[in-house]
C-alpha cells in the first residue's frame, strides 16, 4: 500500500495517530479493498478485513470529531458532525426533516444507541418478500453476540432517567407492555451528591465506532483518510477506481484517485444509491428507501422528571409494532425549546420548568425513493405514506397522547402547528381524528433500505450477502441493505448483518 | 436594494424578539453574536436547497416593497414582527417552511447559550 497523499492534519481536528485528514489532494493510492464511508456498516466492514489480513483504506467524507470533543446532543455537535449542518428534508407532504452524520463514525457518533436485534417477524417478512438466504434468527445470532459483545451493549446500571418510567408507568396502566433498551454505551458511577443524593447515577458516553472498531481497524494496519468526497467510480482493467475530493482544502484542491480490487459502499441510506446511479452501476438503487416518521409530544408532570444530565430515556413501547411504537426523544432544553416551536405561547416555560418535562415520540412506517443523477448537484430523497400508515400514525399519536396522561403528565403539546395544548384526557377528543399533513411536523433519524438485499428477480439491488448484482467486486455494507424499516432502531439490524457479510467474503461464513 | 445577509440578520433579530428575548436583554448583542451560527449553518445546505432558501429569503426583503414600503431589512422591528407573522400563517407552504428552517435555528442557538456559550462574558450580559 503506498503512503496517503494526504497526510496533513489540521489542528482542530485532533485526531490520532493512522488517521489521515485530507487538505491538498493529489495522487493516487492502491488498495486490495476500499471502503468508502466509516459509520457503523463500514468501519465494521474494513476492520473485520484489515484484521483478516487484507489491505484496506477506509475513506470519509467527514472530519475527526472524538466524543471526547462534543458534548451529546450540543450545538457543537450539531455543528462538527451531522451532514448539511442537519438541515436535510425528504420531500414530501408534510416534508419530512432527518439527520444523517457527517464525520468519522458516521451516525453511531450521533444517534442514542439504543440496540435492539431484528424482530423475527420482519427476518420472515425479508426472506419472504426479497428472497433473502440465510436470514433466519438462527443465522444472525452468532452476529448479534458479537456486535453486543464488541460494542459494549448492556442495560442501564443505576435508575435511567425519570422521563423514561414515566412512559414505562403509562404503558403498564394501560396494560401495554413498555421494555427497557439496552445501549453500546458505557457507564460511570456518578460521585454521591445533592443531584445523586442515591448513588444511582451514571454519566455516560457512547461505545461509538470512534472508541470501538475504529482503533482496532488501525491497529490492524488499516489506513483512514478523512474529509475525502468520492465522486466517480468506474471499473478499470479489472480494479475499481475511485476518484475523491478533499472537503477541507481552503485552495483549489487535486482529485485522489484510488484502485481497489474490491469496493464496499457504506455512504449512509442517500449516498450510496446516489454514488451508485450517479455512475451507472446499479438503475434500481434508490428506487425505494424506508424510514421510521416520527410526531413528538412534548410532556409536563407535577414532578421533576428531567434533571439535569438525566440523559436519553431508554424505555420504549413496541407492542403494535411494526405499525407503530413509542419512546424517549432527548430532552435536554434546546430540545424542548425545538418541541415547542409549535407553541410559541409556552416557550418561556423551559426556561423554568425544563426539569418537569420530557420529550417523547410515536414512530410509524414510511418510504420512498431517492432521485439521484450526474446532471443534479444533490440528490432529492421523496417519501410518503400510504392512507393506512398514516391513519397509524394518528392512532399512535393518540395512544400516546393517553399513555402520557395515564402516566401523570398535566399538560401536552404536540408537534402540530396551529394545536392548542392537551390539559386533560378530555382534550384528547380535540386530537384531529386524521393528522392534517400540512400542519403536522414529522422527523427521522432512521432511514434504510435504498439498496436492498435479495433476489435480483424481486427487485433487490444487491444478492444476499451485499454483491451489487451485475457487479464483480462492488458491495454495499450499510443501512440501504435492509429490505424495509425494521421497527426499530436500525443499529443493530445493521451491524450483524455486515458482520456476516464480510465473514462470508472472507470465507469465513 | 435587496440583501441577502442583511435580511438574515434582520430575520435573526426579528425571531429574537419575538420567541427568545426576555425584557431587559439587548436585541442587538444577541442578534451579533447568533446570526453567525445560523449563516455557517445555512450555508452547509445542498446546493439546491441552499438556493431555494437563499431565493426566499430574497423573497422576504422584497415583500414589503411590494406592499409600497421598504425591504424587510430595513424596517423597524414592529414592522418586521408583522411581515414575519404573515409569513408564518402564510397559505404558501414555502414561505411557512422559511419561517420555520430560522425559527428553529434560533430557537436551538438560543436554548444553547447557557451550556455552550457563544461570548466569553455572555454571563454578565
Amino acid at each position: 500500500m503506498a503512503t496517503s497523499p494526504c497526510h496533513a492534519h489540521t489542528p482542530d481536528d485532533l485526531a490520532p495517530a493512522g488517521v489521515s485528514i485530507c487538505q491538498a489532494g493529489g495522487g493516487s493510492l492502491r488498495s486490495d479493498i476500499l471502503v468508502v464511508g466509516s459509520g457503523p456498516g463500514g468501519a465494521i466492514t474494513a476492520t473485520l478485513l484489515a484484521e483478516a489480513g487484507r489491505e484496506v483504506i477506509l475513506l470519509e467524507e467527514g472530519g475527526w470529531v472524538s466524543q471526547e470533543q462534543c458534548l451529546p446532543f450540543s450545538r457543537d455537535e450539531m455543528i462538527r458532525t451531522y451532514r448539511h449542518g442537519g438541515i436535510t428534508a425528504a420531500m414530501g407532504r408534510p416534508a419530512l426533516a432527518y439527520v444523517e452524520a457527517c464525520c468519522v463514525g458516521g451516525g453511531s457518533e450521533i444517534n442514542a444507541g439504543l440496540y435492539h436485534r431484528t424482530p423475527p417477524d420482519i427476518l420472515a417478512a425479508w426472506r419472504r418478500d426479497w428472497g433473502v438466504e440465510a436470514l433466519t434468527p438462527e443465522d444472525l445470532e452468532p452476529h448479534f453476540v458479537a456486535g453486543e459483545r464488541e460494542l459494549g451493549v448492556i442495560h442501564h446500571p443505576g435508575d435511567p432517567a425519570p422521563s423514561s418510567h414515566k412512559l414505562r408507568i403509562g404503558a403498564e396502566r394501560l396494560g401495554w407492555r413498555a421494555m427497557e433498551v439496552p445501549r453500546w454505551y458505557s457507564y460511570q458511577p456518578l460521585p454521591v451528591g445533592a443531584n445523586n443524593p442515591d448513588g444511582k447515577r451514571f454519566s455516560e458516553q457512547r461505545n461509538a465506532m470512534s472508541r470501538t472498531f475504529i482503533p482496532r481497524f488501525r491497529q490492524a494496519g488499516g489506513q483512514l483518510i478523512a474529509r475525502l468526497r468520492v465522486d466517480r467510480i468506474r471499473k478499470r482493467s479489472g480494479l475499481w477506481e475511485v476518484v475523491a475530493m478533499p472537503t477541507c482544502a481552503a485552495t483549489k484542491a487535486a482529485p485522489v484517485v484510488f484502485l481497489a480490487d474490491t469496493l464496499f459502499l457504506a455512504a449512509g441510506t442517500i449516498g450510496t444509491p446516489t454514488l451508485l446511479r450517479r455512475n451507472l452501476l446499479s438503475r434500481r438503487a434508490g428506487n425505494t428507501f424506508a424510514s421510521h416518521p416520527t410526531i413528538k409530544i412534548t410532556a409536563r408532570f407535577p414532578e421533576v422528571v428531567n434533571p439535569p444530565g438525566s440523559g436519553i430515556g431508554v424505555h420504549q413501547v413496541k407492542g403494535f409494532s411494526p405499525r407503530f411504537g413509542f419512546g424517549c426523544a432527548v430532552s435536554s432544553p434546546p430540545y424542548l425549546a425545538m418541541g415547542m416551536i409549535d407553541h410559541p405561547r409556552d416557550l418561556p416555560l423551559i426556561a423554568h420548568e425544563s426539569e418537569r418535562m420530557a420529550i417523547y415520540y410515536a414512530m410509524a412506517r414510511g418510504q420512498g425513493r431517492v432521485v439521484a443523477h450526474r446532471l443534479l448537484p444533490q440528490p432529492i430523497p421523496f417519501w410518503r405514506m400510504t392512507p393506512v400508515q398514516w391513519q397509524d400514525l394518528t392512532e399512535a399519536l393518540h395512544k400516546l397522547a393517553q399513555l402520557l396522561f395515564e402516566a401523570g403528565a398535566d399538560t401536552l403539546w404536540p408537534t402540530i402547528a396551529g394545536s392548542e395544548p392537551l390539559n386533560s384526557r378530555a382534550d384528547l377528543a380535540r386530537l384531529p381524528a386524521l393528522l392534517p399533513a400540512h400542519l403536522t411536523r414529522l422527523m427521522t433519524i432512521h432511514l434504510t433500505g435504498s439498496c436492498p438485499m435479495g433476489s435480483a428477480a424481486k427487485g433487490a439491488v444487491t444478492d444476499s450477502f451485499g454483491r451489487v448484482h451485475g457487479q464483480e467486486g462492488l458491495y454495499v455494507c450499510d443501512a440501504s441493505l435492509l429490505c424495509d424499516a425494521p421497527g426499530v432502531n436500525p443499529q443493530g439490524s445493521l451491524m450483524a448483518l455486515v458482520r456476516r457479510n464480510a465473514l462470508r467474503f472472507l470465507g469465513q461464513a | 436594494m435587496l440583501n441577502h445577509q442583511a435580511t438574515l440578520t434582520a430575520l435573526v433579530d426579528t425571531l429574537l424578539r419575538d420567541r427568545c428575548l426576555t425584557a431587559g436583554e439587548d436585541p442587538a448583542v444577541w442578534t451579533e453574536a447568533i446570526t453567525p451560527f445560523v449563516t455557517q449553518q445555512r450555508a452547509k445546505m445542498p446546493p439546491l436547497t441552499g438556493a431555494a432558501v437563499r431565493l426566499l429569503t430574497l423573497l422576504l426583503d422584497a415583500w414589503p416593497i411590494a406592499r409600497g414600503t421598504r425591504p424587510f431589512h430595513r424596517l423597524a422591528p414592529a414592522e418586521r414582527q408583522a411581515v414575519t407573522a404573515a409569513w408564518r400563517a402564510s397559505r404558501l407552504g414555502p414561505c411557512r417552511d422559511l419561517l420555520r428552517l430560522h425559527d428553529s435555528l434560533v430557537i436551538f442557538a438560543w436554548y444553547t447559550r447557557r451550556e455552550e456559550p457563544f461570548m466569553p462574558n455572555q454571563s454578565t450580559m
